[in-house]
Formats: structure tokens, C-alpha cells, sequence
């Protein structure tokens, strides 16, 4: 089977395949089977769709990772992570910062021990005569800076560790 | 256009003999490529498992989307090769749907040897790629393979069509702009290195995938280096060192779902605009052909009850309806697309030939694609037909099936023999995919005509040497050549060497036709361009 | 008329004074702190100056910074709006110091009625009925000794409070000296002023109000009452008007007293006094707020009346627009308060962008509010983003259009009560009015929404599937025959 849609709605996992496409679609969804047909955009975030016989409108909105939804008089917000995200945060997160090429270090922005926010500035190095800010990959807490102001590294340099993920 | 009238009594005791036997035969397909596709010793099934990669057929599953077919070629390659030991010829090739979009899959079975290439193998992906050469679809590479199978290095190394055909097949795809995926899961050794390296896009799992001219006992051998596969070229070495690929990825989810995204990015196809019509489930139950196909190679039977079960609303536009009536020539839909159908009844006479050249022209000014369905002994023999020319038309019919530039496709629905074969479109001529059903059967003559012949010319020849007739050697002479000829003339021998795209169940030949016809409109029309029809 | 005026809020009430002050041709002037410089209220506004402060909420009490604005834009007027400074006496006065008309009544006004003790007073002086109470002196042991010869249960609140800080309601004796205690340190914290006072609680009561306007000179005319019990630790949820299920004789004697009460303090503008009404039918004075108040739009809806407009024109010709005989009552209106927060989730306040904001639109539906689409709701601010006044032929149509009307609203992106609202309009006691200050506790049970069933729950995700991208091409967009021939495997 081609790999399910993932939500979670209220800490519940639902998994939802599509069946079959034609003459209407039947989608699985945690066991029940639904038949869904006459899908019908009204604006560029409202739609109407049957669903087993009955009309519904659906208001729609999306975040990064939150899916908001409308319909039948009620509002719910599911969690949903496309294939891609879901694989990568089962695989392993990068805790070293390593130097994409040689340079030197301009300044550091922060010591072990500092709780850091992703996409905060680490470090600002200089390399092939350009100044880059080396940014924190995600929340973390800082384990090692392995480099100081104004001293040179290598390609592959570990610059920055950070401490494992909880 | 007028419904087919069937004039078959499913209540006679012919088609019930019939259908007994031949869904007794769909079940025996069904169950050869059941253990073709699945059967594996279980410690080749633990070996992958340990390994954190996904069985073959997995890794299939999760790449399609949701709700659509896959048509399978050549399930059944290689089943009298090699004592079974490579089923499938060790790979799995057909064609899916990735995003919404038709592509080729081409997929290394690692669970059979490790994915080793034997002869076969090499000739079933050739084939693969030459369908995606002929028809511009794209495709999907999912590599996993030991390399070839050095033991039976002659037959799959040096030739023209042998494995370096592969990479020319796969260079000129790329210079035709037909695009091409390569997802690593396992080892790309020696010419497999290839695969990867000549796609457009690449997609490599750390951890197990590699891509290397020469794997680590070779490279020991040759410079003394002692390195692991991942260091000599695992998934960090590729996507960060050499660009050899393009998109690390840490699990075989994660390269699948890579690889989707991928194709999403691709352009829509742009197909040729076949008529279409509305769509209409046929008239007639394709379960009847089971009792409609005879149990005897020799018995014939009205193929356009055949046609009544595959096309539209079992409706057909016969052409020439009173004029060479052994030939059967028309136009009907399948799934909506307008195809133009020759199928037999009986030998080729002159008319027949000539009718369906004339057709085939027909067709090509109409752009139509040509479907045949053959039932064919050969053209009819003796002078009478000699004088008429019958030489003369069975060339005229091989020279418009060549010069046409609408896509052909064939089912051989029972008997494939000698030149019948020729003037039917087989294999040799092209058809953008050939299947066969399971009662097939296909020869240079029928068996017991090459036995009968062979003893015969043995009489002769004890005669011109003035020895005795010994009956028994005669016999011998009859009954090693129908065996022979048997064994090398059933459906299964046929598919095992790769003469056609696949055995297919004869319920599931409009499924198996319309994909078909849709697969080969994203190739452009050519020019038609006839030779010279000696008239 | 005034050529100009500065409104001194944020959000709905400052879009709504503005919206009037446009109809009538006056130039307004915005003040915003800087999460607010793209907020409806400031795109309003004909001009709008930035008010520097470390929280938005100090920004919006910067008295000084405020008055500097108005002079820099030559403010004619100012209006207050409700909470932040509107009740605030030495910004009304200093206000006025500066030549700008302040759009509300007199600075010894707000100070009498902003005090719940000396207005108590002075409500019972002018013979308006209030509950027994005592108040807090110096001498704590009095207090505690003559709290308990009011009996109980009694209500503890600060004398300075509001918004239903500091307080509380005592049942027993026993525990009277330990509640009056932590009173008077909340009262200490939340007002700078410990004093308390406790009056006989009533138990179920309802909060009917009755909206007023005054010239300054005596003349006082109203505009009838509104129901406010639908609260929850003493926040509104629902207003209506008119009051449901009160005799004609009951609302002439409440509006009465209201009329008196306002009348004694020679009342200028717009304001609300507040009475509880027990079970029994007496009532008491409870307070009077010298604004505008946040339900006003049901009387506006129902006495087809401009507010905003009388205080306007209150301000400008120190005369009263309009003559008790031409204020009737008609229709019934009622206003459901839109809420950023998680009903389920003891009604925590919900921060988040509102990705989508779809509002119905009918001559009987009016939705204030101060957001827009794609505008961030933080914690820094009050939760309600708005309020949905829906009007009927009579409370039942207005009930059913209120219902329906929340339908087919759509807040998405972050929290709100809307569903909540709903089920309150659809519970039997609400429809059969049933009402009192009680009553969402009362009611709590059928108010939040069961939980889903599997079958809901695989409903809310397929339908989640339908809103995808990705999975809408999967199954709308596959090619034909393939999206026909469906799932199928050459055998």
C-alpha cells in the first residue's frame, strides 16, 4: 500500500489512505471507510464535499506543521507532517556544527552551557572573503564551542556541538 | 457503431469443457507468478530484513500512489532459466503511476542472489528501457544489485544488446529528454554504478546504499585499499564529496518520499491527443473467454467474440466486413481511446492480407494505434495461392505493419506461427508491448508438423542411403521432436526467454490494453513512410 | 460637531468609535503600540501617532504620552472607550485641562461612581435600594463581627476593583476572617487600595443594567436595560435586551431607579448602572461604569439608536439628542463576546494568527471587532477579539439567528469560544430563560462538547486529507483509465 496521510487530532493518531479515485473516492481512515464525492472549491480556502451522502462545508487553514478545520458547526486542529518531515525527524539530528569550508572566526555569540533558539547566531565566520552567521539548527542548549575569535579552521572543522535532543 | 451479437451458448458443453480448462490455466498462471513474485527462502528475507531495507515489492508499493493500477512485464522471465534459480529474472519491471504522472519502474529484486544480474536479467531491463526509449516515459531506477552474475559473465557482458546496452539506452533517454529517478537502496557495483550516475535525478540511503565502480573485494584485490562499502561510496561520500548523487536520505521512507517529490517537480507529459471517448464497460462478461478459447492449439474459434469482451460496450466497426473474412479488421474504444483492431480467423489468404494492409494504412492516416490479436497458423499454402501472389501479399502486410508510425500493440490470444506470426506483428516488429495469454503457444510450425516434417526427411534419407526403415527410430525421431518443440513452443517458455512482455490473464487484457494505449501516447507520432508495396 | 478626536483605545471599541465618528465627519486619530501598528483600528483612523512603553498595556495607560498626541494632532475630543483609562478621573481630568472635551461625564462623577464604597453611599442616600453590606475600616474585628450579622452567604469585594478581581464569596462563619484577609492583600496587589466591603450575596441572581444618557444638568433619559447573567467568574459571555422574562412593572422600577440615581449625580453623557435581581424580584444596586460599555450594541440594535453618536453629540452641545418618549424598545438582539481562548481547556487565553476570518454577513448580524485576517492574537491583550450582535423579531428568532450566524462564522488558526457560544444558545435553560448569573457552571455538563467518537474522529482527519494539497491531487487528479481502473495487479 502506497504510504498513508499522518494526523494526530487530540493526541489520537489517525492514518488516512486513499482507496480509490473513480467514479467516487472511497478513503480509509483508522478502520472506517468513507465515500467522498462532488468536491467543489468556493474560495481559495472553503470547499464543499459529500461525504457518505451528506453536504459538508469545509474552512480550511494550514500551518507548518497544524492543519485548522471547520466544518458541521465545529472547529478542530490536527497536527500533520508530510512524508518527507516525518522521515527525517525519525532519523538522526545533527548535534555538530561542522565548517562547510576553511575560514576564520570572526566572533562567537555564545558559550556552553546557553540555551540557544533556532535560527539564533551562533557564530560569524569569514571564508572566501565573505562574512557568514552560522545559526543555531534548532532549540537547544549549547555543549562546546570548539573555536575562538580570530582563529582559523579547517573544512569539516567541528565548530559547535550541541547537547541531545530530550 | 453496433454492438457485437454473440452467438456463444455458455450452457454447451464445449464451453464448459473450455472454460474448465482454461481457468484452470489462469489459476496456474496465477499461482507461478505468485511464488515468482513472492517465494523466497527465509533467509534471504531475514538477510534483507537485518540489513533495514525494505523487501523489493515494498519499496514498489510505497512509491505509487494510492488507488492505481501497476502493470507487471514478464513476471514469469526466466521460470525455465537457470533451474528457477533467478525468478523474474531477478528484477521487477512495468509501468505505474508517481505523482500522477506514468512512469517505467525499474527495480533490482535483492532478495533473489542479491539482485545479481544474470543474462536475462540484462535482457529484461534492456527490454524495460527500450519501452521507455520507444514510448518516452520516464523512469523510476530502484537499485539494489550485486552486479552481474560473473559465472555466466558470456552471455551477459559482451554483445550488442547485452548489459552495456543499459547505459546506452539510459544515455539516450537523457538526449531524448525523457527523464530518469535512480533511488539507491543497496549496492550500484561495477556497470551498476551507472544506473545512478546516468539519471538526472539520484536519491541514496545512508547506511546502505553504495555506488562504486569496483566494491571492496575488488579494490583489494587490485590496489591492496581496505575500505568499507559506505567509505568507498556510501551516501555522505556521493551527496557531499563527489556529487555523484543528488539528495541524502536516512531511511528507504525517506528516499521513496524524496523520490515522489521529485517526480512532482517534473513537467506534465505532453501526450498526443488520441481521440477519447466516454468510457463504457463492455457488453459481455470478459469471464466468458474462458469458454470461448478452445482447449486444442488446433481448434479455432470467432475471435470477434474475443474483441465483444475487451472493447466498449462490446461495440465494433467492422471494415470490409464481406472481404477477406479470415482476417477481421475494425475499429472500436478501449477505456474510451479509438484503436483500430486486426485479429484472425482462420489462415491468411491473399484477401486477408491485402485487407489488412489496406487497414493498417487506414489507421496510420488516422492516427490510430493498431491493436492485433493473433490466433495464426500461417499464410494458406499451394500453388493455387502461390500464383495468386500470396508471397507478394504477405510482404505488402509486413510492409505497412513497418511503416507505420501509430503505436502497435499485440495480444497473442492462442497460436503464433512462422510468418503468421510476421504479418500479425510480433515481437521482431515492434509492437510497443507484446502479451500473450496463457493457451499460447508460438513456433516456426505447429509441433506435430515439425515432428511429422522431421521424421519424414529422416525416411528419406534412410531411403536415399538404401538402409531399412527402423519404425522405431522413425517414432523416435517424431516423438523427441514434438517434445522438444513442446517444451520450447508453450507460453511459459516463450515468456521465460523474453519473446514477449508477459503472460497475461485473458480477463485481464482490457486493463492490461488500455494503460498500454495511454503509456504509448507520450511518445510523438513519427512520419509515415511506407516502403515499396510490390503490388 | 467636533472636526476631530482622538479615541484613546485599541481594537473593536476603538474601530466602532471611529466608525461613527466617520459617519459624522470628524477627523480621527489613532494611538497604537508598536504590535498594533497594523492593526484594523490604526488603518482606520484618518492619522495615528505611536505610543512608546515597555508593555502594550503600558502604552495604552500612558496618560502623559496620550495628552501629548492629542495636542500634537489638535485633538478636539477624546473618547475612552472601556477599560484602560476610561475610568480613570485624573486622566479625565487632565483631559480636560488641556482644552480637549473628554467624551464621558465629569471627573467628580468618575470618582464618585469609581469608588464601590462612597458610591454605595450615595446610592442609598438617593433611595435607590442596595444590598445590606458593611465595609471594611480600620477596625477589622467590627468588620468580621458585623459581615456575620448580615448573614450568609456573603460577597467579598475591594472597594476599588472591578473585572471580578478581589473576589469572593464566603458561605460559612467559619472561614470569613481567612477570606476577608486574602481579599484585602488582593485588593492591596491588584488596586493599591486594601479596602473591602461585604454585602449579602444573592444566591442565583441575575445582572440587569440599565443604560442612561445625562445633559450634566439633572436630565436624565434611558435607553432601557440589558441581561447580563451569562457570565463565568464574573466576565460576561452573552448579553441580550431586552431583559427576558421580567414584568412590565419590574423593568419601569429598575429603569426608574436608574433614571433617580443618575439624576442625583447630575449624570453627563453615556453610562451604565448595574443592579443584581434576586429570584424573589427585589434588586439592588450593584454599580454604575461612567463609559460606554462593551454590550451597548444590543441596545443600540434594539432602540435603533447611534451611541456613540448621543455621547458625540452629548459632548459637543451639552444637551440630551433625544426625548425618553422617542427611545423604544423593539425586536430582541443579542450579543455573543468572540474570545481567543480553549473552552476545553478551562477556557485558557489562546495566542496564534487568525489564518482565516470568515464573518456572515445580513442586515440583522453585526460583528465589531478589531481583527483582521492574518493578524497575530499575543497574550498581551484582553482575549476578546470581538463581538457577534445578532437581532430578531423576538428572542426566539434572535436565538436562532445568533446560532446560525455562529455557524457560519470562522475564526481558524488559533482557539476561540465560537462552538462554545453556540451550545450556550442551543441549552434548553438558555432557550426556556432560565437564566442567572449561575447558570454556565449550572450548565457546564451539556456545554462542552463530548468527546469525539472514533467514527468523528476519522471523519475530522478524512476531511482534514480533503484540505491537502497533496492528497486532493492524489485523488481528483489521477489520469484516466488509471483513476478507473483503480487498484489492480496484472494477477
Amino acid at each position: 500500500m502506497a504510504q498513508p496521510f499522518n494526523f494526530s487530532l487530540d493526541e489520537k493518531s489517525i492514518e488516512v489512505s486513499l482507496i480509490k479515485c473513480s467514479p467516487v473516492l472511497e478513503i480509509l481512515s483508522n478502520g472506517f471507510t468513507f465515500k467522498v464525492s462532488s468536491v467543489a472549491q468556493v474560495s481559495s480556502h472553503c470547499f464543499t464535499l459529500i461525504v457518505d451522502g451528506k453536504k459538508k462545508t469545509v474552512w480550511w487553514a494550514r500551518d507548518d506543521d497544524a492543519i485548522y478545520i471547520r466544518f458541521d458547526g465545529r472547529t478542530h486542529t490536527l497536527s500533520y507532517q508530510d512524508a518527507i518531515s516525518v522521515s527525517q525527524q525519525a532519523g538522526v539530528s545533527d548535534n555538530v556544527i561542522k565548517a562547510d569550508m576553511p575560514g576564520i572566526v570572526v566572533k562567537t555569540n555564545c558559550n556552553a552551557g546557553d540555551s540557544v533558539k533556532l535560527g539564533d547566531v551562533l557564530i560569524v565566520i569569514e571564508s572566501m572573503k565573505m562574512q557568514i552567521s552560522i545559526v543555531a539548527p534548532r532549540d537547544g542548549v549549547i555543549k562546546e564551542v570548539n573555536i575562538t575569535a580570530n582563529t582559523s579552521f579547517e573544512k569539516n572543522a567541528e565548530l559547535i556541538s550541541l547537547e541531545e535532543e530530550e | 457503431m453496433a454492438r457485437i451479437k454473440s452467438l456463444i451458448q455458455t450452457g454447451s458443453i464445449e464451453f464448459q469443457e473450455n472454460y474448465r480448462h482454461n481457468k484452470g490455466l489462469a489459476e496456474e498462471l496465477k499461482l507461478k507468478q505468485k511464488k515468482a513474485r513472492y517465494d523466497r527462502p527465509q533467509k534471504d528475507i531475514d538477510r534483507l530484513a537485518g540489513h533495514g531495507k525494505m523487501m523489493p515489492r515494498e519499496r514498489i508499493e510505497k512509491l505509487l500512489d494510492p488507488g492505481t493500477p501497476f502493470l507487471e512485464f514478464s513476471t514469469l522471465a526466466a521460470n525455465m532459466a537457470y533451474e528457477g534459480d533467478s525468478p523474474s529474472a531477478s528484477c521487477i519491471t512495468g509501468i505505474g503511476i508517481v505523482n500522477g504522472k506514468e512512469v517505467i519502474i525499474n527495480a533490482n529484486d535483492s532478495s533473489v542472489k542479491g539482485g545479481a544480474w544474470y543474462p536475462l536479467t540484462v535482457k529484461k531491463i534492456v527490454r524495460v528501457l527500450d519501452i521507455a526509449i520507444e514510448n518516452r516515459l520516464p523512469i523510476i531506477h530502484l537499485c539494489d544489485s550485486a552486479g552481474g552474475f560473473l559465472p555466466l559473465q558470456s552471455e551477459l557482458f559482451p554483445d550488442k544488446y547485452m548489459a552495456g546496452r543499459m547505459f546506452r539506452n539510459q544515455s539516450t533517454l537523457s538526449k531524448m529528454n525523457v527523464k530518469q529517478l535512480a533511488l539507491v537502496f543497496g549496492h550500484c557495483t561495477a556497470g551498476g554504478a551507472y544506473v545512478p550516475a546516468l539519471s538526472d535525478y539520484s536519491v541514496i540511503v545512508r547506511g546502505t546504499g553504495a555506488v562504486f565502480l569496483a566494491g571492496p573485494p575488488l579494490v583489494k584485490a587490485a590496489t591492496g585499499e581496505i575500505v568499507t562499502a559506505d567509505e568507498l561510496g556510501g551516501c555522505d561520500l556521493h551527496t557531499q564529496v563527489s556529487g555523484t548523487c543528488d539528495y541524502p536520505a536516512d531511511s528507504e521512507e525517506e528516499a521513496i518520499a524524496i523520490g515522489r517529490e521529485i517526480v512532482e517537480q517534473w513537467e506534465s507529459p505532453k501526450k498526443w491527443p488520441l481521440q477519447k471517448d466516454e468510457v463504457e464497460e463492455p457488453f459481455y462478461s470478459a469471464d466468458d473467454l474462458y469458454g470461448i478459447i478452445p482447449t486444442d492449439i488446433k481448434k479455432s474459434f470467432d475471435m470477434k467474440e474475443v474483441i465483444a469482451r475487451v472493447v466498449d460496450g462490446s461495440r465494433f466497426h467492422e471494415y470490409q466486413p464481406a472481404y477477406g473474412t479470415t482476417l477481421v479488421c475494425g475499429y472500436a474504444n478501449i477505456w474510451g481511446y479509438k484503436v483500430g483492431i486486426l485479429a484472425n480467423n482462420g489462415v491468411l489468404f491473399n484477401e486477408s492480407a491485402l485487407k489488412g494492409a489496406h487497414f493498417i494504412e487506414l489507421c496510420n492516416q488516422n492516427n490510430t494505434p493498431i491493436l492485433f490479436m493473433q490466433n495464426i497458423t500461417g499464410f494458406m499454402v499451394g500453388r493455387e495461392y502461390e500464383a495468386k501472389g500470396i508471397s507478394k501479399d504477405g510482404a505488402k502486410l509486413i510492409q505497412a505493419i513497418v511503416g507505420s508510425h501509430v503505436p502497435k500493440l499485440t495480444v497473442m490470444c492462442h497460436g503464433s506461427f512462422g510468418a503468421g506470426n510476421y504479418g500479425m506483428c510480433g515481437r521482431a516488429y515492434d509492437p510497443r508491448l507484446i502479451f500473450s495469454w496463457p493457451n499460447h503457444q508460438i513456433g516456426i510450425m505447429g509441433g506435430e508438423q515439425a515432428a511429422k516434417t522431421l521424421a519424414e526427411v529422416k525416411l528419406r534419407q534412410l531411403e536415399r542411403r538404401g538402409e531399412t526403415v527402423d519404425q522405431a527410430e522413425l517414432d523416435k525421431v517424431y516423438h523427441e521432436t514434438l517434445e522438444a518443440y513442446q517444451h520450447q513452443m508453450s507460453a511459459y517458455y516463450a515468456t521465460s526467454e523474453l519473446w514477449d512482455d508477459g503472460i497475461i490473464d485473458p480477463t485481464d487484457t482490457r486493463n492490461v490494453l488500455g494503460i498500454a494505449i495511454s503509456a504509448s501516447l507520450n511518445a510523438p507520432l513519427g512520419e509515415p513512410g511506407y516502403g515499396i508495396f510490390r503490388f | 460637531m467636533f472636526k476631530s478626536i482622538l479615541i484613546a483605545n485599541r481594537g473593536e471599541i476603538a474601530c466602532r468609535v471611529i466608525r461613527t465618528a466617520k459617519e459624522l465627519g470628524i477627523e480621527t486619530i489613532a494611538v497604537y503600540h508598536h504590535v498594533d501598528r497594523m492593526a484594523p483600528h490604526v488603518k482606520a483612523a484618518d492619522k495615528s501617532v505611536e505610543l512608546l512603553g515597555d508593555t502594550p498595556t503600558a502604552a495604552y495607560l500612558d496618560i502623559e504620552q496620550i495628552i501629548k498626541a492629542a495636542n500634537e494632532t489638535e485633538a478636539q475630543c477624546l473618547h475612552p472607550g472601556y477599560g484602560f483609562l476610561s475610568e480613570n478621573a485624573a486622566f479625565a481630568e487632565a483631559v480636560e485641562k488641556n482644552n480637549i472635551v473628554f467624551i464621558g461625564p465629569q471627573t467628580e462623577v468618575i470618582k464618585l461612581m469609581g469608588d464601590k464604597i462612597i458610591s454605595r453611599e450615595f446610592a442609598k442616600k438617593a433611595g435607590i435600594p442596595i444590598a445590606p453590606s458593611v465595609t471594611q475600616t480600620d477596625d477589622l474585628s467590627k468588620f468580621l463581627k458585623e459581615a456575620e450579622k448580615i448573614g450568609f452567604p456573603l460577597l467579598i469585594k475591594a472597594s476599588a476593583g472591578g473585572g471580578g478581581k478581589g473576589m469572593s464569596i464566603v458561605r460559612e462563619a467559619g472561614s470569613l476572617e481567612k477570606q476577608a484577609k486574602i481579599a484585602m492583600s488582593e485588593a492591596e496587589r491588584y488596586f493599591a487600595d486594601s479596602r473591602i466591603y461585604a454585602e449579602l450575596y444573592v444566591e442565583s441572581p441575575r445582572h440587569i443594567e440599565v443604560q442612561i444618557l445625562g445633559d450634566g444638568k439633572g436630565n436624565i433619559v434611558h435607553a432601557y436595560e440589558r441581561e447580563c447573567s451569562i457570565q463565568r467568574r464574573f466576565q460576561k459571555v452573552i448579553e441580550e435586551s431586552p431583559a427576558p422574562a421580567l414584568s412590565v412593572e419590574l423593568r419601569d422600577q429598575i429603569c426608574t431607579a436608574a433614571v433617580d440615581l443618575a439624576s442625583k449625580a447630575k449624570y453627563l453623557n453615556a453610562g451604565t448602572v448595574e443592579f443584581i435581581l434576586s429570584p424573589d424580584g427585589s434588586f439592588y444596586f450593584l454599580e454604575m461604569n461612567t463609559r460606554l460599555q462593551v454590550e451597548h450594541p444590543v441596545t443600540e440594535m434594539v432602540c435603533s439608536l447611534d451611541l456613540v453618536e448621543a455621547q458625540l453629540h452629548i459632548a459637543d452641545s451639552k444637551t440630551l439628542p433625544y426625548r425618553q418618549s422617542e427611545i423604544k424598545q423593539s425586536g430582541h438582539a443579542i450579543e455573543c463576546r468572540i474570545c481567543c481562548e480553549e473552552p476545553h481547556n478551562d477556557f485558557r487565553p489562546a495566542t496564534g494568527d487568525v489564518k482565516i476570518l470568515s464573518v456572515p454577513e445580513a442586515s440583522d448580524i453585526r460583528f465589531d471587532s478589531g481583527i483582521s485576517q492574518g493578524q497575530t492574537i499575543s497574550a498581551a491583550f484582553d482575549s476578546m477579539i470581538g463581538k457577534l450582535i445578532c437581532f430578531g423579531e423576538d428572542r426566539e428568532a434572535a436565538i436562532s439567528n445568533a446560532i446560525a450566524a455562529l455557524n457560519d462564522l470562522v475564526i481558524l488558526g488559533v482557539s476561540s469560544n465560537i462552538d462554545y457560544l453556540g451550545q450556550i444558545l442551543e441549552a434548553t435553560d438558555f432557550k426556556e430563560m432560565i437564566i442567572d448569573t449561575g447558570f454556565l457552571e449550572k450548565n457546564k455538563a451539556n456545554l462542552l462538547f463530548k468527546a469525539l467518537s472514533e467514527k468523528e474522529i476519522s471523519t475530522v482527519a478524512t476531511i482534514a486529507a480533503m484540505s491537502l494539497k497533496d492528497f486532493r491531487a492524489l485523488a481528483l487528479e489521477t489520469p484516466e483509465p488509471y483513476a478507473s481502473i483503480g487498484t489492480w495487479r496484472n494477477l
